[in-house]
């Protein structure tokens, strides 16, 4: 059966009928964006990839106890913020490791090269708001952290939410608005020390 | 900006506004340049590096590896698990072929101690064997019924196989009565047990320990070498080396850290190890020394 063009309701069904096909076109269609759920809560791209396989997995086990009550988009989002969370728990009891020198470190990227283009220097910039936003979320505790990732990124409305995490919505509200506050005070100072840094010390 | 104003910002972003808060919102500039404000932080919230192909499709590979277990009606049983119910039914087979064979010893050596009595106690006698006989074949029928209705066709291959066996059991039930009776032990002792408790695994899956791995692998290996074992499964995993018969074996659902899946069972004869392997990243697993 072709499952290209089908509603996620659908390719449920077929998938919890045993559709390997339908359970297919549901996983590549929703990882994407459960990655990129993984990537904001868990903070790097390889504990994405282990939460975001590891989300698909829940997925798939749990599929059939997948009832339809609300969209399988949000369920799946749920499992991907659970999932990540469980990642950055255990990546918290590892011990941690100091990178001394290499080429890992782009914090604080300044080799005082020129960017040869303009698309060059937009690549730069979009990295460095990129990392920015990384550290800015790596900062807000997870109270806050949550709420706006699974909104923001996820796309899971206020309901949803309060369901997934277990509060009030009114928490849910006030903890996103909250949270995207500290994020946007955060990016603010990044933003002005950018400014400073390309137009240099002040002369005296 | 106060707060009233952001909290309105937000919630106007997110969509949660009534119409008449919505169209206040909408007059306010202050509130309309911290909604773009926020618009600007969710696109940058969202602006995450695109995952690899690579990783993309080891997640869904991993996924539906899971799902082939899990999800599948039996019809969409995965290959290996398929060839181990057609083990299965070998087995069965096998084990009511000898509990034939071992019930008709017995039969025969009663009848051949009976031979020195008087006629009227030989003759109850052969009755009560001949109801025992009848019962104890009753019985190795019922065995080989039990399997699976979805490995049938082998089911009826094995009782053939039973049939055959039970062939030369009559030729040599006349001159090895003391053989046919160890074989009514045997028969005796596996009846007693489930096949799957007396092999240490159940041969239909999934293994569950390192023990049970290495059981199974030896099981498949003797079940090669009696030209009766499964379908090498098909893979791109090469183990030991390409050159070595033994390396793959079989497929079999695992249950590793909670979670079932699929695995390719391997034997290293140089090392006498077992092995399960992923079958999507040729990994091993597990592995165990082979009994």
């Amino acid at each position: 059966m072709s499952s290209t063009g089908q509603t996620d309701e659908q390719l449920v069904a077929a998938a919890q009928g045993g559709d390997r096909a339908a359970m297919d076109q549901l996983l590549r269609r929703h990882y994407d964006r459960v990655h990129a759920v993984c990537r904001r809560i868990a903070g790097g791209t390889r504990d994405a990839d282990d939460a975001a396989q590891e989300a698909m997995i829940r997925v798939v086990r749990n599929l059939d106890r997948f009832d339809g009550r609300s969209a399988f988009g949000t369920w799946v989002y749920r499992i991907a913020t659970n999932t990540a969370l469980d990642e950055l728990r255990k990546r918290q009891r590892r011990p941690h490791l100091q990178v001394v020198s290499g080429t890992d470190s782009h914090d604080d990227r300044d080799d005082g090269h020129e960017p040869s283009d303009e698309l060059a220097h937009l690549r730069i910039e979009s990295v460095a708001d990129r990392l920015a936003i990384d550290r800015a979320l790596a900062d807000l505790p997870e109270d806050f952290k949550l709420p706006v990732v699974m909104r923001d990124v996820g796309d899971l409305d206020y309901a949803e939410i309060a369901n997934a995490l277990g509060i009030p919505i009114g928490t849910v509200k006030s903890r996103i608005a909250r949270g995207r506050r500290i994020l946007l005070e955060q990016l603010g100072n990044h933003e002005r020390h950018s400014q400073r840094q390309t137009e240099g010390p002040p002369n005296t | 900006m106060n707060d009233d104003q952001f909290f309105l910002a937000n919630a106007y972003l997110d969509g949660e506004l009534t119409d008449e808060e919505r169209a206040t919102a909408e007059t306010d500039p202050v509130v309309l340049a911290a909604v773009e404000e926020l618009r600007g932080l969710q696109a940058g919230l969202r602006d995450v590096e695109p995952p690899s192909e690579l990783s993309r499709q080891r997640a869904v590979t991993a996924a539906l590896d899971l799902f082939r277990v899990t999800a599948s009606p039996p019809a969409h049983a995965f290959a290996g698990r398929s060839n181990n119910n057609q083990s299965y039914s070998r087995y069965l087979g096998i084990a009511a072929a000898v509990l034939a064979i071992g019930v008709l010893g017995v039969f025969l050596a009663n009848a051949t101690v009976n031979m020195g009595g008087d006629d009227e106690d030989a003759a109850e006698a052969e009755a009560t064997n001949e109801v025992v006989a009848d019962e104890a074949l009753e019985s190795a029928s019922r065995l080989v019924e039990d399997v699976d209705a979805e490995a049938q066709a082998e089911s009826a291959s094995a009782s053939a196989t039973a049939e055959a066996a039970d062939s030369v059991a009559g030729a040599t039930q006349l001159e090895a009565a003391p053989a046919a009776s160890i074989f009514a032990e045997e028969a005796a002792e596996d009846s007693a047990a489930p096949l799957s408790d007396s092999a240490g695994f159940d041969p239909n899956g999934p293994l569950t320990d390192p023990t049970q791995l290495a059981r199974y692998a030896r099981f498949v290996q003797d079940q090669n070498a009696l030209g009766v074992g499964d379908i090498t499964p098909e893979t791109s995993c090469v183990f030991p080396d390409a050159d070595n018969p033994d390396g793959i074996i079989d497929s079999i659902g695992y249950v590793l850290d909670g979670i079932e899946r699929e695995v390719l069972v391997a034997v290293d004869p140089d090392t006498g190890q077992a092995f399960a392997l992923d079958p999507g990243s040729c990994q091993i697993l597990v592995e165990a020394p082979l009994p």
